[in-house]
């Protein structure tokens, strides 16, 4: 029968589909829909795992997400992932899976000899090996080698990952009775729903315990609802799991398209990570049940009575021959009822209470009220029971245990979501309350039990939502649920651990082999807090997070204290609720595009000049143009000297670059700029610096003066982002009246900056119609047929011109000037060469000298201030700015050994740092190491020799503090 | 027991590179135009593009910018005519080259600007003439839709060809997981 979701429904397994798979290396058949462990399960194998410190041998405990003991690496090559539960990977041809945790093989693991020293490595017991004698040098190796859960693949994923965006009006997160209904209730009142389900199918509880609903079949009922919530325009999503609830309504989802080391079907990823932002959120993830301690109920064939159920009914995988059911609620009854109704014998229904749901259990099954299971008898699989009852201890034959210790309502997104919890002393279990965000819990979740309950309290939370959004509720009552099963009715509180058991192995968390020995243990060293229970016992942490394992853990430490679980307390939920690959977090953002890659408009044009690339925050820009044998030292001089005895050019499209227009541009500039520029004759520049608020220099660059009414503004490569924001600011904040506009060129136009003393015969030769403009003016004119905006300016004191031009026009002009470029004896240079230039020339940039913490004096650029009037100008105010010993410019000559970029500045050897070398380069056309620096007490220090060192690096020499300053200090060299 | 996809992709979204247009923003003072101003009509509200005579689109980018988009040989025409107009109400500014643009066709066009991006692109009230700003696998970008089937996506050149790829490669995704 197909269900809603395309796939067979409930026991309706398409059993005429043989499925081959592998487990450690042995081939089995399974049946289509079936999980690895109900294969496994339905072929008689019974040990999946081993534990993780004792290596005991381990069969399933659950048959869902909560599973805590068959964990095994599934796939090959890139596919592999570890640590999947066997309960969460579904048959597909060729699955192949092994088991970890053991050596030599599962059946016979060395590891378990740790059993034989359990006494000696109990919780925590590496702690004690930090105390004395080095003892924890010695063991370390030891420890390390057995620690972690399964082995990483080897190889690289092969797999792509999607990341999605969604929005809808109501996302109902569980596809049980509870979760259908309300996505139904939500669907009528024409809601756009989105519907999530971990499993491979809706259904929820109605998989393992069927039902009518509304009179129709649960699977077609299922069928239903999802047609109506797709109608609404809304989704369906099974095998996809709310990973996590966050701030604003976002939930995290993980689709899977293909199980664990299955290849996606082609052309899918094999995942989908959807950013889900719903507009309310009903909760509706269901309950998972409780373990019960005893002795050795990490036994193989012990299981939790939910589980039994599921592999009975579902996949039709008798979990036993003969079973003891025990348990503290009606579950028990149940289960017994399922598990007869698959030919299992009921050993015996051990009822920890006096009284129960005995109605039709009381005639066909032995019940013992008032008892409860002591320990368990057998080897790597189940033989017997030893049982507790008022008349005494008895001893009965069973390969099957399903226990029951009450339900612990699933809260793991109420409370990332920021919501809180309460006790229900009846359950024996935290619910949901005082929701934070857009959330409701519902059904089982929400600690409301049965299938009416359910039903109804989810047709309830879907209303509700609804009705939050101001939409008019569906009409009529709630589904219907008849089940030809007893439903649970009562439930009491789980026994604790016998007085005659043995605690060192009654395990209340089965992952991470935590006993109640354990807890007890934490308790009698002073561990009060849940916090640090967890932390020293390991308990709720790993793969499954303490789903089965938490509140029987906290249950056990408050008996310790006398107190309730309540005040003892319960550690905190984070996502992921289930683990989640770490490609499906990376998305496409992999290789190439785990960043945005910007290129130049040029990009094609430094390719076929066999540019070597350097990232520039996003960017992608020509370090340099290395020729045959040299590396980028060399290039970077070879080109710099081209620079200084001919011409250069250099690609500086990157420069951030803005278009101020209007009536009272001036104005705003002189809010911007700490120099003057409003003053400026039109066809004139000006270098200038922009502070920050505090004064600090935020960023430095040139204004240039284009009509009466019209500037250009240039600042750094780096900043341009940050300026954007600081001009728009400053445009809507600080200066709403002025008639202004600031439209940002950075991308419209492409740079290019010819450099040498050649340059004005090449601009002579090459630019139509003008005369090359002198430094700091500006001239329109066209270059090979392309309009052109010529600026007299330079960052390497050459006389210099930077030639802006429309982007996707920028391909001839580069051309054009490359031509004259070579004809001269010049080429391109890159940034490597750049910084020798700027740095010979003293000029400072963003990122070194400019570093968030200089203020123009320190920079040397007091005289460029003016009087009043910009940004930053109070704060500069500050007598601190004026300290004469603060970290101030200044320029470094090498005296002997290294000096390297970001190198302390000593006094003597030894002495603490008094400032550091924010650049370093050589000068171009002789030999000797130069930088520039920022040094207590500035230039008051000129002539000094000083130690540099970098640790790190192992380098240091002596440098002697000058002038920063190097080549052409009069300034001749870049006038005409 | 993930159902397996058999369906055969025969409408493929496609990817197309738009030719290099004129790019010129209009911004005023006042936050809305003045009705009497002989060009306010051309400008269409925040948020919404509307097409304008001799192949010019334009479209309200923030309360009081627009940005005109057009044939590349009319552009000095479109400026100069443009300062004529309101000479004293705000300023025209010759962006050309700031933005690429991309046109998407087909019927996935919404599912595949939610790969990667942050915004509502398949909310029904995202109609033809909507324009909006966003960000898409980390990028600014800014869509106008020109019909059911179709969608432009205005990035930043540097971008482009980062874009394109992301596009091209969750195209295929999209086309395959819903046919």
């Amino acid at each position: 029968m197909t269900s809603a979701f395309g796939t067979t429904y409930g026991g309706d397994i398409d059993r005429s589909r043989a499925i081959a798979f592998t487990f450690d290396g042995k081939t089995f058949h399974g049946r289509s829909g079936d999980t690895l462990a109900a294969a496994l399960m339905a072929d008689d194998v019974r040990l999946l795992g081993r534990g993780f410190k004792y290596h005991r041998p381990r069969g399933l405990l659950g048959a869902g997400v909560e599973e805590p003991n068959a964990l095994v690496g599934v796939g090959v090559g890139g596919r592999f992932e570890p640590n999947t539960r066997a309960t969460d990977v579904f048959l597909y041809e060729g699955l192949t899976a092994v088991s970890q945790n053991r050596w030599p093989s599962l059946a016979f693991d060395l590891g378990a000899l740790n059993q034989a020293i359990a006494r000696f490595i109990p919780a925590g017991f590496y702690y004690k090996t930090f105390f004395g004698g080095g003892t924890w040098k010695r063991v370390e190796p030891f420890i390390r080698a057995a620690a972690g859960l399964g082995r990483p693949p080897t190889a690289g994923d092969t797999d792509t990952f999607l990341h999605r965006a969604a929005f809808c009006d109501v996302l109902v997160v569980g596809s049980g009775p509870a979760g259908l209904a309300a996505a139904d209730a939500a669907a009528r009142a024409g809601a756009r729903v989105f519907l999530v389900e971990q499993d491979a199918l809706a259904g929820g509880a109605l998989l393992r315990d069927p039902a009518e609903i509304d009179g129709f079949p649960g699977e077609q009922w299922a069928a239903d609802v999802g047609g109506r919530v797709r109608s609404g325009g809304g989704r369906v999503l099974t095998r996809t799991t709310a990973s996590g609830f966050h701030d604003h309504g976002l939930v995290a989802l993980i689709q899977r398209h293909a199980e664990p080391g299955e290849p996606p079907p082609p052309g899918f990823p094999a995942q989908t990570r959807w950013a889900l932002r719903a507009r309310r959120v009903v909760l509706a993830q269901g309950s998972i049940e409780r373990p019960l301690l005893f002795s050795g109920n990490d036994r193989p064939g012990v299981m939790l009575a939910s589980a039994a159920r599921t592999y009975a009914q579902r996949f039709r995988a008798r979990p036993g021959r003969r079973a003891v059911i025990a348990g503290c609620d009606d579950h028990v009854y149940l289960t017994a009822s399922s598990l007869a109704a698959a030919g299992v014998e009921i050993a015996a229904i051990v009822d920890s209470r006096d009284t129960g749901d005995q109605r039709d259990a009381q005639r066909a099954f032995p019940i013992h009220r008032g008892s409860q299971i002591v320990s368990t008898v057998g080897g790597r699989a189940l033989r017997a029971a030893v049982i507790a009852t008022p008349a005494g201890e008895l001893r009965i034959a069973c390969d099957l245990i399903a226990m029951s210790g009450g339900q612990t309502p699933v809260v793991h997104l109420h409370m990332q979501a920021g919501g809180g919890l309460a006790w229900d002393a009846s359950a024996g279990a935290f619910t949901p309350i005082g929701p934070r965000q857009n959330q409701d819990s519902a059904g089982a979740g929400a600690g409301r039990h049965g299938l009416a309950v359910a039903l109804a309290d989810g047709w309830r939370a879907g209303g509700d939502a609804v009705e939050a959004l101001g939409l008019a509720k569906a009409g009529g009552a709630p589904p219907a649920g008849r089940s030809d099963r007893p439903a649970p009715a009562a439930a009491g509180s789980p026994p604790g651990l016998h007085a005659s058991a043995n605690a060192k192995t009654a395990f209340v968390d089965f992952q991470n082999d935590v006993t109640a020995a354990d807890i007890d243990l934490a308790w009698r060293e002073g561990y009060r807090s849940v916090e640090h229970l967890k932390r020293y016992t390991t308990l709720g942490m790993a793969t499954d997070q303490g789903k089965t394992s938490n509140l029987v853990g906290m249950t056990r430490m408050a008996e310790a204290q006398s107190r309730t679980p309540p005040d003892v307390g319960l550690t905190t939920f984070r996502p992921p609720y289930t683990p989640v690959t770490l490609g499906a977090l990376a998305g496409l953002a992999v290789g190439d595009h785990v960043a945005p890659r910007r290129r130049l408009p040029l990009h094609d044009a430094h390719l076929a000049e066999n540019a070597f690339w350097q990232p520039s925050g996003y960017w992608s820009r020509p370090r340099s143009y290395r020729q045959a044998g040299e590396d980028h030292a060399k290039a970077a001089l070879r080109e710099a000297r081209a620079v200084r005895l001919a011409v250069g050019m250099v690609d500086v499209s990157t420069l951030a670059k803005f278009d101020v227009s209007g009536p009272d541009a001036g104005q705003f500039l002189e809010l911007i700029c700490a120099t003057s520029v409003a003053r400026l004759k039109v066809g004139r520049g000006r270098y200038t610096v922009m502070l920050r608020e505090d004064g600090v220099v935020a960023d430095d660059g040139t204004v240039w003066r284009l009509g009466k009414n019209r500037f250009l503004m240039t600042s750094s490569t780096g900043g341009a982002e940050v300026m954007a924001h600081r001009l728009s600011y400053a445009r809507h904040v600080l200066a709403p009246a002025l008639r202004v506009t600031i439209t940002p060129l950075q991308e419209a136009w492409a740079a290019i900056a010819l450099a040498g003393p050649l340059a004005r015969s090449l601009m002579t030769e090459i630019a139509e119609g003008i005369e090359p403009p002198p430094h700091m003016s500006s001239a329109a004119a066209a270059i090979a047929g392309e309009r052109v905006l010529i600026l007299g300016a330079s960052y390497s004191g050459e006389r210099a011109f930077e030639v802006y031009v429309s982007s996707f026009a920028a391909a001839p002009v580069w051309s054009a000037l490359l031509a004259g470029c070579r004809a001269r004896g010049g080429g391109p240079y890159g940034l490597d060469a750049m910084d020798l230039l700027r740095i010979e020339k003293g000029h400072v940039v963003v990122g070194a000298e400019i570093d968030g913490r200089v203020s123009p004096h320190d920079l040397g650029m007091a005289t460029l201030l003016r009087a009043n009037g910009f940004i930053g100008y109070g704060a500069l105010q500050r007598p601190d700015f004026r300290r004469l010993d603060r970290l101030r410019l200044v320029g470094l000559e090498g005296v002997e050994g290294a000096l390297p970029e970001g190198a302390m500045l000593t006094d003597r050897p030894g002495a603490r740092p008094s400032g550091h070398v924010t650049s370093a380069g050589v000068r171009t056309l002789c030999d000797g190491a130069i930088g520039l620096g920022l040094l207590h007490g500035g230039l008051d220090r000129r002539g000094e020799i000083i130690e540099v060192t970098s640790p790190t690096r192992g380098l240091r020499g002596r440098v002697r503090v000058v002038e920063p300053l190097f080549h052409d200090p009069e300034g001749d060299r870049y006038r005409d | 027991m993930i159902p397996r996809a058999t369906a055969t992709v025969i409408d493929a979204t496609l990817i197309e590179v738009e030719p290099a247009a004129a790019l010129i923003a209009v911004d005023i003072w006042a936050e809305v135009p003045d009705a009497r101003e002989p060009w306010a009509s051309l400008l269409p509200p925040f948020g919404v593009s509307q097409d304008l005579e001799r192949g010019w689109r334009a479209t309200g980018v923030e309360l009081a910018r627009w940005w005109l988009i057009g044939p590349l040989d009319q552009r000095s025409r479109q400026l100069a005519f443009l300062a004529e107009q309101m000479p004293d109400s705000g300023t025209v500014v010759d962006m050309t080259g700031a933005i690429f643009s991309i046109r998407i066709i087909g019927g996935r066009w919404r599912s595949l600007l939610m790969v990667g991006g942050v915004f509502d692109a398949e909310d029904p009230g995202f109609g033809i003439g909507s324009s909006v700003g966003t960000l898409l696998h980390h990028m600014t970008v800014r869509y106008d839709v020109l019909s059911d089937d179709t969608v432009i996506v205005h990035v930043a050149p540097s971008y482009a060809q980062h874009l394109l790829e992301h596009l091209r490669q969750a195209a295929a995704m999209i086309d395959a997981m819903e046919p």
